[in-house]
């Protein structure tokens, strides 16, 4: 992880599991030319980019193998970083001021 | 089919407008806390968290089972009997200061979802009320499980129908700001502040060290009802947002400065004493102050930014305190440990006292001075010596003893008011007292309540039971019968 952490850090967190690997490739994959940072804990990881984390539900679902509805997103995420707009196929974290 | 964004607006704006009764008597300003401020803009308020009760209902099934089968999997590991006594410490102190308040964060919803003026704001708070619900029931419901081995975990329940000085400061907390706030203050001072900010250190937090320690039940449980958190949470961003658009900065700031610090206090007693002297060293995560900045210092403080408003004006004296207050609240909560429903760690064997000066320099010269002399008592069996015989100084607002660092901060702040002398355990606490005095005048803390004679008898035995102990059951002693007092460093010595 970058040792000067920016102050833009946006994303959620997801409790450690089949869930957590798979939003983490989601990510990426809805992020494209952004860097994902992850740090995990024992029970819990926490995603991060640069002022703006969409996550799209079909990426989600096609990253599980199995039909997702994106509010599931829910019964992992104890938390996210940023602002949060939630959407029928997209979940955004966002800051509206980048610093 | 129909998505949800085609209807959600239209089903959850359920405003009409009253015909027979004013608008002033419907939403009276006592409870609504409108501020002037018209309808039509309260009709603003846009929830980010969206959620239908077709959806809601769904996802609560689905993490109820998924908490109720881990402890039902778990239930023939008996992690309770192999556990460290400082990890029943948490969970004794966690459940009994946690579980019934929840159904008072139900009542708060419910306030929320009668009195609140944007439709947004009502559909979010029926979900968090239902939220709560299921807190309390499933933490009691956990908790009950050892209350057959362990009669101190019956507190869990009990807790909170008694005047045990723990309840006195949570119940005075949670009166302030979530039972007899407008709807606007109570949605900035719990939902925001409270929610989006301080609750992820004892239920995100905590659940890391829990799996750490191999209560993986007790981790599940905690990341369940965080993830209910984090979506009613969000009622009090779009509160935040109209009042700062309608020239109220001043007023919303006010309301986070003061659930901020009173927050950051009892958190330092609910999660930092746990993380930082109950939990077994190789089962630590991190210190309470590392997640302090994950949780408070970097995320929940650049959310306030984000929304408009500023850090609160204390930010010194809040970041001096992350290196102090719960050290010094560990040593009041140890030291009159009889008073307690939960027997504490004293966490200060060699190893760990190496962990403290490394996660806080400059510990060992001035909370270590005193551990120094509480061991030496212990060592050398003088354990009567390791309780003090007297009553503290309690703070006013708070309602926790006052506390700073040995010969440095701590210092008795006093104001008389109508003739009444008040104790302050800092400037900010001053400063809440001031804000609205008529608010926190009348109460009596525990000291107050045995000097003027509401206790008898007026002694040890007398202050006790009137705090519950050897009624609901017997109070704390050292977790590990001292055996800290005497243990040995397990790192090499240098030679001289």
């Amino acid at each position: 992880m970058a040792t000067m952490k920016s102050r833009n850090l946006v994303g959620p967190v997801i409790q450690a599991g089949e869930m957590a690997d798979a939003i983490v490739e989601a990510a990426q994959d809805d992020n494209p030319g952004k860097e994902v940072l992850v740090s995990s804990r024992a029970s819990y990881i926490r995603i991060e980019l640069e002022g703006e984390c969409i996550l799209r539900r079909e990426t989600i679902q096609s990253k599980l193998g199995r039909p997702f509805q994106m509010n599931e997103i829910e019964l992992n995420m104890p938390s996210f970083a940023g602002q949060v707009e939630t959407n029928d196929d997209s979940i955004r974290f966002y800051y509206a001021q980048v610093l | 089919m129909l998505e949800r964004s085609d209807w959600y607006d239209l089903a959850r704006d359920t405003n009409w407008t009253p015909k027979y009764v004013p608008e002033e008597e419907l939403f009276p300003e006592d409870y609504a806390g409108s501020r002037g401020i018209p309808e039509h803009i309260w009709a603003t308020y846009d929830e980010p968290y969206k959620v239908t009760y077709r959806e809601y209902v769904g996802m609560q099934r689905e993490k109820d089972s998924g908490a109720y089968s881990v402890k039902a999997a778990l239930e023939r590991m008996d992690m309770y009997t192999s556990a460290d006594p400082g990890w029943i410490a948490t969970l004794k102190e966690h459940y009994g200061a946690v579980s019934v308040v929840e159904y008072n964060a139900a009542l708060q919803n419910a306030r929320l979802l009668r009195f609140g003026r944007a439709g947004g704001m009502r559909n979010m708070a029926t979900f968090g009320m239902l939220d709560e619900v299921r807190h309390g029931q499933i933490q009691l419901y956990f908790a009950h499980e050892y209350v057959a081995k362990d009669r101190q975990f019956d507190w869990a329940h009990r807790s909170m129908n008694t005047n045990n000085w723990v309840t006195l400061a949570a119940r005075r907390f949670f009166d302030d700001l979530m039972m007899t706030r407008n709807v606007i203050d109570t949605s900035l001072a719990m939902n925001f502040s409270f929610e989006t900010g301080f609750t992820n250190l004892q239920f995100i937090g905590l659940a890391s060290d829990a799996t750490h320690a191999g209560d993986f039940k007790f981790a599940k449980l905690i990341q369940s009802i965080q993830s209910d958190e984090a979506r009613h949470a969000q009622i009090g961003t779009p509160t935040l947002k109209i009042l700062i658009e309608q020239g109220k900065k001043a007023d919303a700031q006010r309301m986070v400065d003061i659930s901020f610090w009173r927050s950051s206090r009892l958190f330092a007693i609910l999660t930092g004493i746990p993380m930082d002297y109950y939990l077994p060293l190789d089962k630590r995560e991190g210190s309470f102050k590392e997640f302090m900045q994950e949780w408070i210092v970097t995320q929940f403080t650049r959310s306030l930014e984000d929304l408009g408003l500023e850090k609160p004006w204390y930010w010194d004296i809040f970041m001096r305190d992350l290196d102090e207050h719960h050290h010094g609240q560990q040593l009041g909560t140890w030291s009159w440990r009889p008073t307690l429903w939960w027997s504490p760690a004293a966490g200060v064997s060699p190893d760990e006292r190496d962990w403290l000066e490394e996660k806080y320099p400059g510990w060992n010269d001035t909370f270590g001075k005193c551990w120094d002399v509480i061991t030496e008592n212990a060592r050398t069996g003088r354990f009567e010596k390791t309780v003090p015989g007297t009553l503290p100084v309690i703070c006013n607002v708070s309602q926790n003893p006052i506390v700073g660092t040995p010969g440095k901060t701590l210092q008795d702040r006093q104001l008389t008011y109508n003739g009444r002398k008040y104790h302050f355990g800092s400037e900010v606490d001053q400063w809440i007292f001031e804000q609205d005095p008529q608010r926190y005048a009348r109460h009596q803390s525990l000291v107050d309540r045995f000097l003027s004679g509401s206790i008898e008898p007026a002694n040890l035995e007398g202050v006790l039971a009137y705090m519950g102990l050897g009624v609901i059951s017997d109070g704390g002693q050292d977790a590990h019968d001292f055996s800290w007092a005497t243990a040995k460093t397990t790192k090499t010595v240098k030679a001289a």
